[in-house]
């Protein structure tokens, strides 16, 4: 079973794609801040992360670029997960962000199930 | 004159007339005395003396009118300067004008403080600009973090419910599912309004972005007909798609013109109580032309002007309205076609029905 990592500082929303991604018979792990999140990134692997961007202490952003700067988890696939839709760019398939050069899927809340799942789906190629 | 003559009057003209004013004097005074002499000597005496003298007072007096005339017109010159001018000059520069003998000084000084006048108003000018622009900005970001702060609330709302309707937290009857529907179709209707609320904060700044290929618009209107065949249909309206069998290419952004059909037939749907829906798409040279047409309530003559105009629902915000929107839908669909170097625009009879009408670009042909 595929591990994925939700980092969200937003409780409900959290607890919500935890369960549809557990009824997905994903394993679901996951953090409210993103200091955490990387810690978790760290100890857990995951497979893949869903990653905020506006939380308080750390932004989605930053946590990417941290991530992305650790041997063990610069390879994990990752969405960022977002209601903030000004730095979307619109695409026919999958929206995306602009992280330091480099473009990552994303998906705005309110969320569609069915793009969420497609877009876990074809990242872990699955 | 010519006008450029004029100018150079304005400021030439009172040092010239004073001048020409002590020598027009001089002149008489000078005449004078050799006239009183002459007198004395010769004129009592001989007819000769009376000639020259006669001849005399003639010649000073024909050189003193002359003058004289040349003055009145310097003067006229000078006065009719004086009015063009008067008017962009303050009440304090016209009194020292008047005072003061000599005028270029008088408007050097007036230059002089005009300059440092506009110099203080091109200064305020561009505060009150680097004001405005903060304030926009300010207007940016509170549409943006409203905006952010709606989508979370309704994100869980939306979720929430959409999970129990799906039954993961145990079945549902149907009742409870279709109040469950009912309240993910206003979920789905308050996240439109929000996104349209984005939107025209996006047309404002002209940062409305679309992403032009080659889509087939009769699979994008089939799409949507599908969308919508069930909703007219429980209204017991019809709905009658009218396409070529062949796929039509234009240059588009498929979501977004998705976007402006999803918004003339979902008008439509809105405003017809009875009859029939027809979209249908056409060739019209180097455009596809695509409408969507109903049955419905029509929009009067003197309103049709005002239908592409934001907030703009007929019958005003409040009063007599039975229909729920933002009015801000065709004002987008506008943008969007026109961004597309396309048209839109509407015919309608009042009770009769409503025709809108949008042309895009066609693809170009391929070139391999």
């Amino acid at each position: 079973m595929k591990k994925i990592l939700i980092v969200d500082d937003d409780v409900d929303i959290t607890n919500l794609v935890v369960n549809r991604l557990k009824k997905n018979n994903y394993n679901v792990i996951f953090s409210n801040d993103g200091d955490n999140g990387i810690k978790k990134a760290l100890e857990q692997k995951p497979d893949l992360i869903i990653m905020d961007i506006m939380m308080p202490k750390m932004h989605g952003g930053e946590a990417v670029k941290l991530l992305r700067s650790y041997e063990s988890t610069k390879n994990i696939p990752i969405i960022f997960f977002t209601a903030l839709t000004t730095n979307l760019q619109n695409s026919a398939e999958l929206d995306k962000i602009n992280v330091d050069g480099q473009f990552y899927p994303a998906i705005s809340k309110p969320f569609e199930p069915n793009k969420l799942l497609s877009a876990i789906k074809s990242l872990l190629g699955e | 004159m010519r006008p450029k003559d004029k100018k150079v009057f304005i400021i030439a003209s009172f040092e010239e007339v004073s001048i020409l004013r002590k020598f027009a004097i001089l002149f008489l005074i000078a005449s004078i005395l050799p006239m009183v002499l002459l007198y004395y000597v010769y004129v009592k005496k001989t007819q000769l003396g009376i000639i020259v003298m006669v001849l005399m007072v003639l010649g000073v007096l024909a050189g003193y009118f002359s003058i004289r005339s040349l003055l009145i017109k310097t003067i006229n010159i000078a006065k009719e300067n004086r009015k063009a001018i008067e008017p962009f000059l303050a009440p304090e520069t016209l009194k020292e004008l008047d005072q003061e003998e000599n005028e270029l000084v008088v408007l050097s000084r007036t230059f002089s403080s005009v300059t440092k006048q506009l110099e203080n108003n091109v200064y305020e000018l561009k505060k009150k600009n680097e004001e405005l622009k903060a304030l926009d900005q300010l207007k940016d970001d509170f549409v943006n973090t409203v905006s952010h702060e709606f989508r979370l609330p309704l994100t869980i709302i939306q979720e929430s419910i959409r999970q129990i309707a799906e039954g993961m937290y145990g079945e549902v009857n149907e009742a409870q599912l279709k109040y469950f529907n009912m309240s993910l179709r206003n979920t789905d209707r308050l996240k439109a309004l929000i996104d349209n609320m984005l939107d025209i904060a996006k047309i404002e700044k002209g940062k409305l972005e679309i992403l032009k290929k080659n889509v087939d618009i009769v699979g994008i209107i089939k799409e949507v007909g599908s969308d919508f065949s069930q909703r007219i249909k429980r209204k017991g309206l019809e709905i009658k798609i009218d396409l070529h069998p062949q796929p039509m290419e234009v240059l588009a952004d498929k979501d977004k013109i998705t976007q402006v059909l999803i918004n003339l037939v979902g008008n439509a749907c809105k405003f017809t109580e009875k009859g029939c829906i027809e979209i249908s798409a056409r060739e019209n040279g180097k455009f596809i032309e695509c409408s969507v047409a109903d049955s419905g309530i029509g929009i009067a003559s003197k309103n049709l002007p005002y239908l592409f105009s934001k907030f703009h629902q007929i019958g005003g915000p409040l009063k007599g309205r039975q229909e729920k929107g933002t009015g801000l839908g065709l004002v987008i669909s506008k943008n969007i076609i026109e961004l597309h170097d396309g048209q839109i625009h509407a015919e309608s009879v009042e009770g009769k029905g409503t025709k809108f009408t949008f042309t895009l670009p066609k693809a170009p042909a391929e070139t391999n």
